[in-house]
């Protein structure tokens, strides 16, 4: 009721932030954001090279994993994106309650991700699978734990993000750290984009 | 109000990607899409498409200055031609010298 009261009492006008051309964030979060990235590419081109040494093993390997449980991830964290980019879009319309719920939910997407990863690597362990059963799940554990540590670290930036809204003032500084907050998040959701595919579609 | 926040192009963005990793677990589960469409490479280009989204709409590269833009769309693409050079070309380029142990 007081979210609906505080969006109706919002005047929606033209979102000059979101129109002017700016770096959304800090210039060194987008460097280590592609600085990251260009690392990952580096770890997908050797899986394919050891991937192309070794095809009928891979496949193999590839049919023990659980796609569906890797599909329902990719969903999860492709919500979560969307509750930040929509948390942010609130925020610059000081719709600032609506924002931490979209944060909140966000979290729980993220967490829910990790939830269902641990699951995974459960079943994996049960079936005697380790990173030394062969180089696929060698790399199935480098990469995807790799991404898990970038997650645990996301879910850390969201929940300290949630604090800088609540405890700070509204402003330019503000946005822009919850800006670089965001597009670190968004690093983790689009890393898995790619990671997905690879070790669980790609035939 | 409410309306105006969740119509937006972020959320068609949204739906779009849910939509098209859809289609990429589709597609991964029919037996013989290899053969006829090249699924495999079908499914990396979406995938690559899907980040081409996430970064200029949900990272706001967008609307970000013309550098971080294009520097962005450069490196998706070269990340995209390197990925699916190594998948169809995987054993000429460890023969023509990338190294595996």
């Amino acid at each position: 009721m007081e979210l609906a009261q505080e969006i109706d009492n919002t005047a929606v006008s033209v979102d000059a932030k979101a129109t002017d051309k700016h770096i959304p964030g800090e210039a060194g979060v987008w460097v280590l954001v592609l600085g990251d990235a260009f690392v990952f590419v580096l770890l997908f081109v050797s899986f394919l090279a050891y991937r192309s040494q070794a095809l009928a093993l891979y496949s193999d390997s590839q049919n023990q994993l659980n796609m569906h449980l890797g599909a329902v991830n990719t969903l999860l964290l492709l919500a979560s994106s969307w509750f930040v980019v929509t948390a942010l879009h609130a925020l610059r319309r000081e719709l600032q309650r609506l924002a931490m719920r979209l944060f909140q939910l966000a979290w729980l997407s993220g967490f829910g991700f990790g939830v269902v990863k641990v699951i995974e690597y459960s079943e994996k362990f049960e079936q005697g699978i380790t990173p030394l059963t062969n180089s696929f799940f060698m790399f199935y554990f480098v990469l995807t734990g790799i991404h898990f540590i970038h997650l645990l670290i996301g879910l850390g930036v969201l929940a300290f993000m949630m604090s800088v809204l609540k405890r700070s003032k509204p402003g330019e500084r503000r946005l822009a750290t919850l800006e670089s907050g965001a597009t670190y998040w968004h690093l983790v959701d689009l890393l898995w984009i790619v990671l997905f595919p690879l070790l669980y579609l790609v035939r | 109000m409410m309306r105006d926040l969740l119509l937006t192009r972020t959320s068609l963005v949204w739906l779009l990607l849910m939509s098209a990793t859809a289609v990429s677990w589709y597609m991964s589960t029919l037996p013989t899409v290899d053969v006829v469409i090249g699924g495999s490479s079908m499914i990396l280009l979406i995938a690559f498409f899907k980040v081409r989204l996430v970064v200029v709409h949900f990272m706001e590269a967008g609307h970000a200055p013309a550098i971080l833009r294009f520097t962005s769309e450069i490196a998706i693409a070269v990340a995209c031609l390197l990925v699916l050079a190594f998948y169809h070309y995987g054993s000429q380029l460890v023969a023509a010298g990338f190294p595996v142990s």
